[in-house]
């Protein structure tokens, strides 16, 4: 047996006991963001519908013409999101192939129909099982289990002349161009999807719009449809109360008229009749936006933009679909696929934050995201204990110093409590929900909710809070003021402390005092030499670097280390305009976080691998 | 992510998952809590995956990826050392015991990197790819890994 075979072996034996069930998932998602659940679309009166009823009465084809007779049904769900089993609510459903007056749209409201009251209680397809029906040779790309159903299946279809699909076959997204041509523009990606052997395709998508409200904000998601005429299809699309959707016309870039569909909520339509198939784009934001498959609300222009995005004339006439060519591209894109190496994420390339603070910009949002749930949950000393001390409070009966969590907790409420609503959506809001904004000032520090919060390194891996400050109050790492020291309000050193600080060092530098001057350091701290930038863990490790770091312009350094200039910034002590800084560390000791000769050269905060080995 | 792919998704990787995990932290808590974390971004994974290969590879740099930040994280410190682990797997045959707890008794750096290559088959060059090494640093890593399990399991460890 060989080594591979033996750890393999052995390994393979070991086993997460962890249940993942994509329905805890989906739970917790919903049960977070309960503000955004997709709740039962409120009935649209005034304008809106108005406006709809009176395009239909001039001609304008709009919704209610893809509208089904029949209301279909749909689950109930709770308030978290979860499916209430048995309980069904009514909505309204659209055909996507076609007008309702053409025989495919009415050959799919009979099949609704009937579908819809067939089998309600499930008790002939639980029979069943997933065992073979029989019908698959005919009716394997349609529900059909039964001859009843298949019965009902022939004669919709006879009565309207029409053919069932025989065929489907998977698109992935580089073979879309083989399958159906070329009909979108640069801004639009597409996914992996499928297509019959008629043309009728569906896939998803997403398309980055360039001007307009959602510049910035990320992609917006879609999905396709094209139905071509002649074949029974047997989906159709749910959105909701169509009384939500405000319509107009409206020509393509290509010059395809098309009817555009604004929801109030969180969906959107685009709809084109080509003749010989019909297109319905179901677009995944509205005037309210979804947290979920969108980056934001969009309106009139962006709907424009995104129907522009599709070279909508170069579908028709449909073309003859060669499936085994498709089939072909596929597995060629898949060799290439396998063949390529993994890219880097471009994040890790070049993270900004990182160099400058040491903690990954991932990282930073995550506690973001993590701090802010807390807060909105109330987990009082959990903040407490994220905090350094010691800490000014300043509430509205006075500054108070806290010099520990439990001292600090009864504050909480009048420091944090009060304002966590604001808190809190500042820091997962802003810009983007989940993707809070990030600033960084030089100190180490990292700050989100546009300063209201400041954390930072303070030890290898140990994250800790020196700020959350707001309009009514604030908790800053610091200690009492001694009677007008402003360094002491803002760092806890009394101003003589500091200045003794900076004087020791650059006597220490004077002297060559390099082992004393690596102890001064907060590890794991990043040397930036000519040749890189590089973490070190230990006074030692710096030591390799200190020529190239520090005493190539020690005396540079050492001018402009003026024990005159000091100034404090969240919690650390500046001196010459930000060529050293320093703070109190849990121990109560005096450490540098950082400290530059020039030129970009010296020691700071712990930066990104190795790369000099 | 679709209901029916990710439930796929999850029996097919749990392990792998989890595994790569523990090759991390050696701590079978914190490799369960890493577990959660990587399949709930795939939950939120927005971007398709192209086939069964894409997700695998998708799924070890995310772990991988996942455990680092954890490193760094206030919330994440519970690591624990082997001694203090709750509980060892039990193994069909008396060595592969010998081997699960001499790999655990490496340091991090060898561990994963050892796991990649002899379980998940990657080549230096991935393992590299995948943890932001060198290859010269990936195969330095092997080579000493395996010195070690060498000296140690004389007489179940080839020479390679």
């Amino acid at each position: 047996m060989s080594n591979r075979e033996f750890y393999q072996d052995t390994f393979s034996q070991v086993h997460s006991s962890t249940e993942i069930r994509w329905e805890d998932f989906h739970s917790m998602r919903k049960k977070a963001n309960p503000g955004k659940r997709i709740l039962m679309l409120a009935a649209a009166v005034g304008l809106l519908a108005a406006l709809s009823i009176a395009a239909v009465a001039t001609g304008f084809f709009g919704l209610r013409d893809v509208l089904l007779p029949e209301k279909g049904n749909v689950y109930v769900t709770d308030e978290n999101g979860m499916v209430v089993p048995g309980e069904y609510e009514k909505k309204d459903f659209v055909s996507l192939s076609g007008w309702m007056d053409t025989p495919e749209s009415k050959a799919l409201a009979e099949w609704q129909a009937f579908t819809d009251g067939y089998d309600r209680d499930g008790a002939i397809i639980s029979k069943i099982g997933n065992e073979p029906t029989g019908f698959e040779d005919r009716y394997g790309l349609y529900t059909v289990y039964t001859q009843e159903m298949a019965d009902k299946l022939e004669e919709i279809i006879a009565k309207y002349g029409l053919r069932l699909h025989t065929r489907l076959e998977d698109v992935y997204p580089e073979t879309w161009k083989t399958a159906a041509g070329d009909f979108f523009a640069d801004n639009v990606m597409t996914y992996s999807g499928y297509i019959y052997e008629n043309g009728t395709f569906r896939f998803d998508g997403e398309a980055e719009l360039g001007s307009g409200e959602l510049k910035g904000y990320g992609p917006i998601e879609y999905q396709f449809s094209r139905s071509v005429r002649g074949t029974f299809d047997d989906v159709a699309l749910n959105i909701g109360d169509i009384s939500d959707f405000r319509e107009w016309g409206y020509e393509t870039a290509d010059g395809t008229p098309v009817t555009l569909g604004l929801g109030r909520r969180n969906r959107s339509l685009i709809m084109a009749d080509l003749g010989d198939s019909f297109i319905l784009v179901n677009v995944l934001t509205g005037e309210e936006g979804d947290d979920t498959f969108s980056s934001g609300p969009i309106g009139q222009e962006e709907l424009e933009e995104l129907a522009d995005s599709f070279r909508l004339s170069a579908l028709t006439p449909v073309k003859p679909v060669d499936l085994d060519a498709i089939a072909a591209e596929n597995a060629r894109y898949m060799e290439e696929l396998q063949s390529q190496p993994i890219e880097e994420d471009p994040a890790e390339q070049s993270d900004l934050l990182y160099e400058s603070t040491g903690i990954h910009t991932d990282v930073a949002r995550d506690f973001v995201l993590l701090l802010a749930e807390r807060i909105q949950d109330g987990r009082k000393e959990e903040i407490a204990n994220l905090l350094v001390y010691p800490a000014q409070v300043e509430v509205s009966a006075g500054t108070f110093t806290v010099n520990s969590p439990e001292e600090f907790l009864p504050w909480y409420d009048e420091v944090i409590g009060q304002n966590s609503m604001g808190l809190t959506t500042a820091m997962t809001w802003e810009p983007t929900p989940g993707e809070p904004r990030l600033y960084r000032d030089g100190s180490g520090l990292v700050s989100a909710a546009d300063g209201a919060v400041w954390f930072g390194l303070v030890e290898e891996s140990v994250l800790k809070i020196f700020a959350i400050q707001t309009d009514q109050a604030a908790v800053r790492a610091s200690a009492p003021p001694p009677g007008g020291d402003d360094i002491y309000d803002h760092t806890g050193i009394e101003t003589d402390v500091a200045k003794a600080f900076v004087w020791d060092l650059v006597d220490l530098l004077s002297n060559g005092e390099r082992e004393k001057v690596a102890e001064l350091f907060v590890y794991p701290c990043a040397v930036r030499v000519p040749d890189g930038t590089f973490p070190v863990n230990t006074p030692e490790e710096l030591l390799e670097y200190y020529d190239e770091a520090i005493n190539c312009q020690v005396r540079n350094l050492i001018d402009n280390l003026d024990y005159h200039d000091l100034f404090a910034r969240n919690g650390l002590v500046g001196v010459g305009g930000g060529v050293a800084w320093f703070g109190l560390v849990e121990d109560g000791e005096i450490r540098l976080f950082s400290l530059w000769s020039g030129e970009n050269l010296g020691v700071g905060p712990i930066v990104s691998e190795p790369t000099r080995e | 992510m679709e209901k029916t792919l990710f439930n796929s998704a999850a029996r097919q990787y749990q392990d792998m998952v989890y595994r790569i995990a523990l090759h991390f932290f050696g701590s079978p808590q914190d490799a369960e809590d890493t577990v959660q974390e990587v399949f709930l971004r795939l939950y939120t994974q927005k971007q398709p995956f192209e086939g069964p290969e894409h997700l695998r590879r998708w799924l070890i740099r995310v772990t991988v990826n996942v455990c680092k930040d954890a490193l760094k994280s206030p919330w994440r410190r519970r690591r624990v050392s082997l001694e203090e682990l709750p509980e060892e797997p039990v193994f069909d045959r008396p060595e592969q015991g010998e081997l699960y707890r001499e790999v655990m008794a490496l340091p991090e750096k060898y561990r994963t990197v050892l796991y990649l290559f002899y379980y998940e088959e990657l080549t230096v060059r991935e393992i590299g790819e995948i943890l932001g090494l060198g290859t010269s640093a990936v195969t330095t890593r092997l080579h000493r890994a395996r010195a070690r399990l060498k000296e140690h399991l004389t007489e179940v460890w080839q020479d390679e």
